[in-house]
Formats: structure tokens, C-alpha cells, sequence
């Protein structure tokens, strides 16, 4: 799980950055140890259907030694922990999709023939892989909708949400309840994830999905469109003045508010 | 600011995949995932049979290690020629600052076999073949440059002559884990340790072709 850096990844990110490789060889010993199994469990995640645990402790271990090879060549330059984190996610969401693709070079193809039309064709031409893509999740979607209970804006009171960690601000609680109000598939979450952090480009994403890098676009705008709509629905719970503030500090344009 | 990968940056290889312009949402969006406020329960979801032993995790830290080892060491290479085998070792080892207890540690020796490897051209010959292709594979050392380092050592060592017959392994050490021949005490002459030379180099050879280790079974142009 991410978290704010602390001392102690200060000091482990000296290390890595050390002129000593010997020094930053060590600390790579000490990155497997906090974050094998982060990864591990993130490759699981990603392809639980497609990956065995055997599988993926292999791809998560391609990836962290690549990092200890990479290190001990020269010195790692991150300022955040999470991006040593990132950067070990990235490698092995590469290694996942290229061994995706060598077990299944005809899907890798049909992607391949995708990319080749212009950006709006390759949007509407993913939309085969896109429906196979929606009736394997809307099923799921459809009973977590069932389930849902009536939401309502995250208690202001801290032990009201003691399970969850209090954001800092009233913006962050606000997404967070608009976001939790999609019911997100796990598939969703990640197409947002991976874009909101920069961390994958689309054709990355649709790699890793087996969908087109044209429905990934198209399905990360829907999805943040649908965050939008979910936020300003909660905005009519604020005053003029804060909801006012509220927007155009997300920039979401006012015509997007539902009428009360 | 936040960090992210040279390799983010190359060309979109996506039309769409051109930056996108960002607005307040997007940094929120972002900044929630990072701090794990948006993460979903997928931990929680894994099945345990999926989780991983302390042995596994351990044996796979170690592969990561000796990875990233090979690179370190083979980054501070050095030439055999005035030097036999041992000598080369520690000197290799040494250049890198890594210690003898971390080499012999990803090997899976005592350390004090691994230091009498380094002391005494003699001790060498007596190595266990699985150990040597070890060695051969963490200092990526073909077989034959490694064998004409051996013999260089015995060479110099004298013929004849009795080695080594006050270096026996300390007592709670379990020889045989690393070396071939009597525990405690080596008694080889120089012939007989030619002899154990020329067992080694057979039996290692053998192990190489087995393990389909072509790198190490030929001298490398360099």
C-alpha cells in the first residue's frame, strides 16, 4: 500500500542514489524486502484470471532484479518513495504484457492492426474487444449496484470513519466519496489509477487488459466523466460559495451540475 | 513534485497517448492513488494459497541479489594474469567493497570457507564442483581462464612440497559443504593436487554442459 514517505525511505533512497555501488547494490536487497510483495500482490491483482501465483512471483522477481542490476550501474534518482515503487510496478506491468503477449501473439496482432488506424478508428474500432470487455464486468457492476446501499458525503467527524484514514482536506473527502460512489470495477479503478499517475500509457493499458489502446482511451474519459457528474451531484449538498470554490478548484465546468 | 521514469517520457506509441492537459481533478486523482486513499481491497481479495513461504521469499531475494552482484563485479573486472584463482577472487570482491560474509552468504558457504578459498592455491582444487560453477556464474569467469589461473597457483606454490597442512577448517565448519577430501586438514602434495585439479575441471565441465552454460565453458574474446 502507498504511503508518505518516512525517515526511514529517506534514508533508503540515499542509499540508492549513493556513489558507492556496492552501497546502492545493498539497498536493492532492502527495496525487495519492502516491496516484493506489494508488486507480487499488484501482478495478482492485475491478472488474477490469466496469472498463477508461481507466475507472477517470477514477473515480480524479473522485475527487482532488473532494478538491482539497474541501480548497481548507476545511482537511482527519485524523490518520492513511491516512485521506486512505481518505477518497480511499471517494469513488471511490462514484463506481465509481454509474456501476455507470448502466450497469445494473435490477440497481440489484432491490437497491432488496431494502433495501425488513426486515433478516432482505433477508438471505434475496439469496440468488439469492448463489448466482450463490458459483459464480463457489467455483470459485476450490476450486483454491486443491486447491493448499494444510499451513500452519503464521508462524516466530517473522524470517528464516525474510523476504518479510513482522514483526508486532509474537505476536496480530497469529496472526490473520495464521489469516487467510492461508482462502484468501480477493479478494472475501472486501475484504467484511472494507471493514467491519474501517469504510470502507463494507453497502449500499455490495453496491453495489460487485452483490450484496445482505443477503448482504453475512450473508456478512462468516460470514467472520469462519470466522476465529474458524481461530484457535482455532491456538490448540491454545499453552499453556492463553496460549491463554487469546489469547481474551480477541480476544474469542472458549471454546466455539468444537475439541475436540483 | 512527482517522480516519473525517463521511459514515461519517449514517444506515445498510441495516437491518443499524447499528454493530456491536466486540470485540479487530475492532480487529486492522482495524489489519492499515491497516498493509497483511492486503493481498492484487492489485498484482501487474494487467496492465501497465492501468498508466498519465508523460504521462497528468501530464495528469490537471494537470486535478486546475485544479479544484481554479476553486474557489480563484473564492472570491476580485473586481468588473471599475475594472479591465481583465490587471489583473483578477494581481489575482484575486494575492488567492489563487498564483503566476504555477502559472497559467501549468496553462494551458501561458511565465510571462513570462503576466506580459506582466498588464502591458499591449494584449497582451491579441492572445491566442490557445484560450488565452482557458482563462483563461475556469480563472477561470470569462463572455465578455462579460471582453470589456467589454478595452475598458475600451483605452479607457484612449489612441487612437491606439503600445502597448506595448517589451514584445516575450523572445527564447526561443515567441510565437505565446499570442498572435497578430509575434513580439517589438507594433506594434498602439489601432484596429487594437480590430479584434484584436473577432477574439478572434468566434473565442472560436465555440470556446465548439463546446465547448457556455454558462456562459461569458452574463453571469452575479451
Amino acid at each position: 500500500m502507498a504511503r508518505l514517505p518516512t525517515d526511514e525511505d529517506a534514508d533508503l533512497l540515499a542509499r540508492l542514489a549513493s556513489t558507492d555501488p556496492a552501497e546502492r547494490w545493498r539497498a536493492s536487497g532492502e527495496v525487495f524486502r519492502r516491496f516484493f510483495e506489494d508488486v507480487r500482490r499488484m501482478l495478482l491483482y492485475w491478472q488474477r484470471h490469466r496469472l498463477g501465483a508461481a507466475e507472477a512471483n517470477d514477473i515480480a522477481q524479473e522485475a527487482f532484479e532488473r532494478f538491482s542490476k539497474q541501480v548497481v550501474a548507476k545511482p537511482f534518482n527519485a524523490r518520492k518513495i513511491w516512485g521506486v515503487r512505481e518505477y518497480l510496478l511499471t517494469t513488471a506491468r511490462r514484463e506481465l504484457v509481454r509474456r501476455l503477449k507470448d502466450k497469445d501473439p494473435g490477440r497481440a496482432q489484432k491490437q497491432e492492426v488496431d494502433l495501425s488506424r488513426s486515433g478516432a478508428d482505433a477508438a471505434t474500432g475496439g469496440e468488439g474487444q469492448a463489448e466482450e470487455f463490458e459483459s464480463d464486468f457489467s455483470r459485476l457492476e450490476e450486483t454491486l449496484r443491486e447491493s448499494r446501499n444510499e451513500w452519503a458525503l464521508p462524516p466530517t467527524s473522524s470517528t464516525e470513519r474510523s476504518e479510513v484514514e482522514m483526508p486532509a482536506s474537505e476536496l480530497d473527502r469529496l472526490v473520495i466519496a464521489a469516487f467510492d460512489a461508482l462502484r468501480l470495477s477493479e478494472r475501472d479503478r486501475e484504467i484511472l489509477r494507471l493514467r491519474a499517475t501517469e504510470s502507463a500509457s494507453y497502449q500499455e493499458i490495453a496491453d495489460l487488459y487485452g483490450i484496445s489502446a482505443g477503448y482504453a482511451k475512450k473508456r478512462n474519459s468516460e470514467l472520469k466523466e462519470r466522476l465529474r457528474t458524481s461530484i457535482l451531484s455532491l456538490l448540491s449538498r454545499y453552499d453556492a460559495a463553496e460549491a463554487s470554490i469546489i469547481r474551480r478548484g477541480l476544474g469542472i465546468s458549471t454546466d455539468k451540475e444537475p439541475s436540483a | 513534485m512527482r517522480y516519473q521514469m525517463a521511459s514515461d517520457k519517449k514517444k506515445p506509441d498510441f495516437p491518443g497517448d499524447e499528454p493530456e492537459s491536466r486540470t485540479g481533478l487530475d492532480d487529486v486523482l492522482s495524489s489519492l492513488f499515491e497516498r493509497g486513499s483511492l486503493q481498492s481491497h484487492a489485498e484482501s481479495r487474494i487467496p492465501d494459497q497465492e501468498s508466498i513461504d519465508g523460504a521462497e521469499l528468501e530464495r528469490r531475494r537471494n537470486d535478486v541479489l546475485r544479479a544484481g552482484l554479476r553486474v557489480l563485479l563484473q564492472n570491476a573486472r580485473v586481468p588473471m594474469r599475475d594472479v591465481w584463482f583465490g587471489q583473483w577472487l578477494k581481489l575482484v570482491r575486494s575492488r567492489v567493497n563487498v564483503r566476504e560474509d555477502e559472497v559467501s552468504g549468496l553462494l551458501g558457504v561458511d565465510v571462513r570457507l570462503w576466506c580459506m578459498l582466498e588464502a591458499k592455491p591449494l584449497q582451491v582444487t579441492s572445491l566442490q564442483p557445484d560450488l565452482f560453477v557458482k563462483i563461475l556464474d556469480l563472477f561470470m569467469l569462463p572455465l578455462p581462464a579460471a582453470e589456467a589461473s589454478m595452475r598458475k597457483g600451483l605452479a607457484q606454490g612449489g612441487t612437491g612440497r606439503v600445502f597448506a597442512r595448517t589451514t584445516g577448517a575450523p572445527p564447526d565448519v561443515d567441510w565437505k559443504h565446499g570442498f572435497v577430501g578430509q575434513a580439517g586438514n589438507i594433506r594434498l602434495q602439489a601432484p596429487g593436487a594437480e590430479s584434484a585439479l584436473e577432477n574439478l575441471v572434468q566434473a565442472t565441465r560436465q555440470l556446465l554442459e548439463a546446465q547448457g552454460r556455454s558462456d562459461l565453458l569458452h574463453e571469452s574474446a575479451d
